[in-house]
């Protein structure tokens, strides 16, 4: 579907967005939680998608992966723009719990890699991750100075990386 | 900072996917990342290693209205440069084309390669290429099924692969075409006439990289490098 959008099939493209989007969306509303918002970065996300389709090759990952980065990068930078979050939104953080992974939808590696790491490592770095939270965020929620935060998650970064490259 | 340490630009890899890398680090990486591609296949992999723990998310569909949004904003379509639809690009080549030496390759492909007849200009041509560098060029003569693909600046894939040649038909799945030549040499093959007719109403072609000497499976196993369109003089 990719390679037949990147030949400017519309066609094709609807179908890969009605494969893609739910999926897509999902990371959107748990990183910025303003369904809004989310939308507009999806629009901005598959207008990208289809304007690069040609450049997308099997090194960058899945398809569904490299729609997912894309929209995932456009998020963090509305994020990161805003500064933080309004008390509002800090509030509603901090009530928030930490996305925990399951077991279901990731590999064997990965789950085995996360399971190495300290517990805060890992609530940390997924958190981050999915819910994009920045170190002054976690370091809120857990009432922890950044500067704990930010080693923890280089630490855990470095074990991560150990792992995954054994 | 040292960015030369692989271990270093693999950790700043790590946190510039992970979200936490800001401020000028980060564009002080986003630099580094257009300009190195073992930043770039770093940052893939993480990527790919953390892009997991996006699928713990139940999906969530979206409402019609973004569809039809980003339809909107992609309308008309303009996605190729303005190269790639030049006449005097596709007139010059259709000469060249024409004129080449032609080398015949026999490779595992469902058509004949028996020779053209001689005079079969080109009425159909395809660029395929990467940026604004042709890779190959193709010409095709669909009233006798004389195809020829010559590599321009395409070099091997890799030691044991290959980069195999696809018909996008209007529908159904994609059809070989046969292997494409590299590193300066031309092929050339007789197209049958039911598949004259489709690559004439086709979407276009695509490259794919596949095991040496093809697809074991007649479609697509490797990824698809490559597309283009196949325009008619």
């Amino acid at each position: 579907m990719l390679a037949r959008s990147a030949l400017g099939d519309r066609d094709a493209f609807q179908r890969l967005y009605e494969a893609t989007a739910p999926r897509v969306y999902a990371v959107l509303l748990s990183m910025l939680r303003d369904s809004a918002l989310a939308q507009d970065v999806m629009q901005d996300a598959y207008v990208k998608v289809w304007g690069q389709s040609r450049d997308y090759h099997a090194d960058r990952g899945l398809v569904l992966s490299w729609i997912i980065a894309i929209a995932r990068y456009r998020a963090l930078d509305l994020l990161r723009a805003s500064k933080r979050r309004d008390a509002l939104e800090m509030e509603a953080v901090q009530q928030q719990s930490l996305t925990e992974p399951t077991q279901e939808g990731f590999s064997d590696l990965l789950q085995e890699c996360l399971g190495k790491l300290a517990d805060l490592q890992r609530r940390s770095i997924v958190a981050a991750f999915v819910n994009g939270f920045t170190h002054e965020e976690l370091a809120a929620r857990e009432a922890t100075p950044v500067g704990t935060v930010k080693s923890r998650i280089r630490r855990g970064m470095q074990r991560l990386r150990e792992c995954l490259q054994q | 900072m040292n960015y030369e340490s692989a271990r270093l630009v693999d950790l700043l890899a790590g946190e510039y996917v992970l979200g936490t890398l800001r401020g000028g680090a980060r564009r002080r990486f986003e630099r580094l990342l257009h300009q190195r591609p073992d930043v770039r296949s770093a940052v893939w992999r993480w990527e790919s290693s953390l892009g997991e723990l996006n699928l713990t998310l139940a999906p969530v569909s979206p409402p019609s209205a973004v569809w039809s949004a980003v339809a909107r904003r992609i309308e008309p379509a303009d996605l190729h440069p303005a190269w790639w639809r030049s006449i005097g690009l596709w007139r010059a080549w259709s000469l060249a084309a024409s004129t080449a030496l032609v080398v015949l390759l026999v490779v595992s492909s469902p058509f004949t390669t028996s020779p053209p007849p001689p005079d079969s200009a080109p009425d159909h041509v395809s660029v395929i290429g990467d940026g604004s560098e042709p890779l190959w060029l193709l010409s095709a003569n669909l009233e006798t099924g004389a195809i020829t693909a010559r590599a321009v600046n395409a070099v091997a894939a890799d030691v044991d692969k290959v980069f195999e040649l696809w018909m996008l038909p209007e529908s159904g799945p994609p059809i070989s075409m046969g292997l494409l030549p590299v590193g300066g040499e031309s092929v050339t093959r007789s197209l049958p006439a039911g598949l004259r007719a489709l690559l004439r109403q086709s979407k276009g072609i695509a490259v794919s990289i596949e095991p040496a000497g093809g697809s074991p499976t007649g479609a697509p196993t490797g990824p698809v490098v490559h597309t283009a369109r196949v325009v008619s003089l």
